[in-house]
């Protein structure tokens, strides 16, 4: 249809497309509510940040006073200096964004590619497939906790990033395979028959016509596990046991009882681990936009 | 001749003018070689490092295993004795309090996230900021939670500042067993959020806009257009956001254990059926019973899922089904 907007990028269907004659200032007033609602709700999911981000410049018997107080009095900006000369943070740094970049490459690849099997491609016995799938997500860790760790421990891969990294690259794990099948599923059936009828292999139709219609799935994929991979905090505990080859998590969370609960070197350490996570979503989150324009495919 | 005689003479001569049936049979056996070659990397995985421990796990379910010296079969010793006087009371408080706190948490979540992702289409300057701001709560863990949840629940933390403003006087959400789930509930819908927020986001880029602009011609009202077009649409992303929010909403751990420093204080009032586990696994070492707990559980919520996936034929709606 001619008249898409395609300024309209944010995908509100604005109605203003086809009732376009309502006048400047009245369309502008009439959102001073949705402002007004996304800042007060922004302020109130912004909070626990701002208190750490502040509590990384208190004292620390600042940070264990109650109270709402937000200015740091006195200002320390040497708690940073004191948490990166406290521990080898270059290397945690390196170690986790090794274990999350590697590892959500794999899980988003491999997780769309066998999602599109699951969703797309009929066959004899693929819902039991797919419930044999789901259910690996379904036990409690614990119970997997001690078999896991012997596997690894007999390949001899503990105290190496490899249990933490190759398995996202098997099928990128359930929780992601369901969700971008979910995606998939939602997508015509007839660009699939289309493409079939024009002669494309099923790994051209998956990867050039498909894969492309669900970006803004993959996007969310990707944050999800990158932020997964960042936090965690038994994986890296359970397999890299050396001082050295460990995380951000897994190292911080040992400040604690090292320096004799100093919560403010421990939170300028927090903040500086928060940080590329938060660029990063920022940076991402543009990719969460309306793609292909799908409505030209009739059923 | 008749319609219903052609449609009888039709059988045995003009099927030779369709395709034979082994020529259809030939291109369901190329798509379902290409479908195991899709799911391939999954189902080496699953073989190399899934089945292995699952199977492990399922059969130290029935033996006394407590990684010293080699497993004893018992039978169905560990079976029975969640239901023994001992720890028959606290697996029962363990499960009423994972229910009471699933049971609050899991609509909460996706009524705000699905909520939230509506108000984050919108058009207005800024959205990127404000997109990043809702995400936050997500992205903030470890170590760091414990100290901002003290502060925000506290006796005279963030939370009761805020319902002092409208005269409430608010407990010590973290002490009062009364009130230590609640905490835990409004813990897990401030941090659990934004994922489902970001999923139906994602959802909502795929709603061709042609629908909703024709549905807005024909002078549906914008509560019109959300449930007869957006929803029904939404249904794919819905339905994950609630199998997978109930399976994590019967597995809460991570919060209760950070509250409660694994203790399930205050009066067990926090212990719930996962910690529960965690607890018979790693503190007191007993691999056997703390395997046949998950196991229950896992058997449990697998049935739910079934019921759900079962369920779901009637309510959601595929594009590519359709």
């Amino acid at each position: 249809m001619a008249s898409h907007d395609p300024r309209d990028q944010a995908g509100t269907g604005d109605r203003r497309v086809v009732t376009g004659r309502r006048h400047p200032i009245r369309r502008l007033t009439g959102r001073i509510p949705i402002y007004v609602l996304l800042i007060g709700l922004s302020c109130l999911f912004v909070l626990p940040f701002l208190w750490q981000a502040s509590a990384a410049f208190k004292s620390n018997a600042q940070i264990l006073e109650p109270g709402l107080n937000l200015i740091p009095d006195p200002f320390r900006p040497e708690n940073f200096g004191k948490a990166l000369a406290a521990a080898p943070f270059d290397r945690w740094f390196f170690n986790t964004m090794f274990i999350a970049v590697l590892g959500t490459i794999g899980a988003t690849l491999s997780s769309a590619y066998c999602a599109y099997g699951f969703a797309i491609l009929r066959a004899r016995g693929s819902r039991y497939w797919f419930g044999l799938c789901l259910v690996t997500i379904l036990i409690p860790f614990e119970a997997l906790l001690i078999p896991e760790y012997i596997v690894w421990a007999k390949l001899g891969w503990v105290n190496t990033p490899l249990p933490l990294i190759l398995p996202w690259w098997l099928g990128g794990g359930a929780f992601n395979i369901f969700l971008m099948r979910q995606f998939f599923k939602g997508l015509p059936r007839d660009l699939v028959d289309a493409a079939r009828v024009d002669g494309a292999s099923e790994f051209r139709i998956f990867a050039q016509i498909m894969l492309p219609l669900t970006v803004p799935a993959l996007t969310v994929v990707a944050v999800f596990h990158f932020i997964f991979l960042w936090n965690d905090f038994l994986g890296p505990l359970v397999y890299l046991q050396d001082t050295n080859a460990t995380t951000l998590p897994v190292g911080l969370s040992g400040f604690l009882s090292r320096f004799s609960r100093q919560w403010s070197v421990l939170m300028a350490g927090s903040l500086m681990a928060l940080i590329p996570v938060v660029i990063l979503f920022a940076v991402a989150q543009r990719y969460i936009v309306r793609g292909i324009n799908l409505a030209g495919v009739k059923k | 001749m008749t319609q219903g005689a052609r449609r009888l003479s039709r059988s045995p001569r003009d099927r030779r003018l369709l395709p034979r049936p082994e020529h259809i049979g030939r291109l369901a056996r190329r798509e379902e070689r290409w479908f195991y070659m899709f799911i391939a990397p999954w189902l080496i995985g699953f073989i190399l490092f899934g089945i292995g421990p699952i199977l492990a796990s399922l059969t130290l379910s029935f033996t006394d295993y407590d990684l010293g010296g080699m497993p004893n079969f018992v039978g169905l010793d560990n079976f029975t004795r969640m239901v023994d006087p001992v720890q028959g009371p606290v697996l029962a408080k363990a499960v009423s309090n994972t229910l009471f706190i699933a049971l609050l948490v899991i609509p909460l979540q996706i009524m705000f996230g699905l909520a939230l992702a509506l108000l984050l289409n919108q058009r207005v300057h800024g959205m990127p900021v404000f997109r990043t701001a809702f995400y936050l709560p997500t992205v903030v863990a470890g170590v760091a939670t414990i100290m901002i949840w003290t502060w925000i629940l506290g006796s005279d933390g963030l939370l009761n500042q805020v319902l002092s403003v409208f005269g409430i006087n608010g407990p010590a959400w973290l002490r009062d067993p009364s009130t230590i789930k609640l905490g835990v509930v409004i813990m897990m819908v401030w941090g659990g959020t934004g994922g489902m927020m970001l999923i139906f986001l994602a959802g909502l880029q795929g709603i061709p806009h042609e629908l909703l602009d024709a549905a807005a011609v024909d002078g549906a009202s914008a509560f019109q257009r959300f449930w007869h077009v957006t929803l029904p649409l939404l249904t794919p992303q819905l339905f994950f956001n609630l199998v997978l929010g109930i399976a994590g909403g019967l597995a809460v751990f991570t919060e209760t254990y950070v509250l409660s420093a694994g203790s399930g204080a205050p009066a067990n009032e926090s212990l719930t059926l996962v910690m529960y586990i965690y607890n018979q696994l790693l503190r007191n070492v007993q691999v056997g019973y703390a395997s046949a707990v998950a196991w229950v559980f896992t058997i449990a919520v697998v049935i739910l899922t079934a019921f759900q996936f079962w369920g779901s034929r009637h309510w959601v709606y595929y594009e590519g089904e359709g």
